[in-house]
């Protein structure tokens, strides 16, 4: 599944006349120029790749590409050719290029970490479906109409912060069993079994309160 | 670092710490070694609370540069805010930094003298020992 989707400029893209009067301060050295670019630029380009991106399952991660490409750019605006483009449109390309390769390594992160049945999960393109695998647990019938998948996964991933309980929620969403693959992703299979048992179950329970308290279920039978 | 921006634009501010480029990583620097919260250092600074992310955004002035007054000046006059402490915060996190990069230097070569130390010392218990 590609979380690509073409798309145009967002509408809160400040006009080129405030941005090139920033980046006029930015070549003449002014201190503040940088901080001024990135207020003006930062959201309205994470809200142009949250379009073109719409399902990744952690937000962050346009974020990140956003504010990366500004950091780039400030300290080092010779790159940019003006009589290549404009300035947006660089910085959107710049920041789509190093987006599209965190996705590819977050995707064999992903794919590395969770321990789905492999057959189960699978799709026949070799890529692990982890959005599908959720949602079939979280609404084994469907999602209402309207519902929004890559909202629900995006809201579950902005409020489940704690990297090890992601992954118990991806093996609960797998319906993995084994209080082993719990024991390791939550780093405790030196204890003795009878503890592993005790804490993972807490973590279970802990994370499906969480859960629902966010509207949502796992179906585990 | 908190502040009335937007909530990306605080995360930006906290990774800019990391690169050097930027004043943020001078502030939490400085607010680290001296236990400030933000309200300390805006306080310190004489400016908004709420300003103290986009300065985290501002290029560091540096301090060996013909321009270091010009910006100092420049960021006074932005945000309103007392330069020479400002001045104050850049040295002492300067000084930090080149205290630290002295004892890296100086640790193998302090651990050495230290073993040496420790031979002659164990030499001499042989010589006590044996007349």
């Amino acid at each position: 599944m590609s979380p690509e989707r073409k798309q145009d400029v967002p509408a809160s893209r400040p006009s080129m006349e405030q941005i090139n009067r920033v980046h006029q301060r930015l070549i003449a050295g002014e201190p503040d120029a940088p901080s001024d670019l990135i207020a003006l630029l930062l959201d309205p380009l994470i809200a142009s790749l949250a379009r073109k991106f719409p399902t990744l399952p952690d937000p962050n991660l346009i974020v990140d590409a956003a504010t990366d490409s500004l950091f780039r750019f400030v300290q080092d605006p010779s790159h940019f050719h003006p009589q290549r483009g404009t300035l947006w449109n660089y910085l959107v390309m710049d920041a789509l290029g190093d987006l599209r390769n965190t996705w590819k390594k977050e995707r064999r992160r992903l794919n590395r970490e969770q321990a789905f049945d492999p057959v189960a999960h699978d799709r026949p393109d070799g890529n692990s479906d982890v959005e599908g695998a959720i949602i079939r647990k979280l609404a084994p019938d469907g999602l209402p109409e309207g519902a929004d998948v890559s909202e629900l996964i995006a809201q579950l991933r902005a409020r489940i912060t704690n990297p090890q309980d992601w992954q118990v929620v991806l093996l609960m969403a797998g319906g993995e069993r084994r209080t082993e693959a719990y024991a390791h992703v939550l780093g405790i299979a030196h204890l003795p079994l009878a503890d592993q048992r005790r804490r993972v179950k807490q973590a279970k329970d802990r994370l499906r309160v969480m859960l629902k308290r966010l509207g949502a279920t796992f179906n585990e039978q | 670092m908190s502040s009335d921006s937007s909530d990306a634009l605080a995360r930006a501010a906290r990774r800019a710490e990391q690169q050097p480029f930027f004043l943020a990583g001078v502030l939490a620097a400085y607010q680290s070694a001296n236990h400030l919260d933000d309200a300390g250092l805006a306080d310190l600074l004489g400016c908004e609370i709420s300003d103290l992310v986009s300065l985290a955004l501002c290029r560091r002035p540096a301090a060996d540069s013909a321009q270091f007054g010009a910006d100092i000046d420049h960021l006074a006059r932005r945000f309103r805010l007392r330069g020479d402490r400002l001045v104050t915060i850049i040295r002492q996190v300067d000084a930090l930094a080149a205290l630290k990069q002295q004892l890296q230097v100086d640790g193998p070569r302090a651990g050495m003298l230290r073993a040496a130390r420790d031979r002659d010392e164990q030499a001499d218990n042989e010589e006590d020992r044996h007349g």
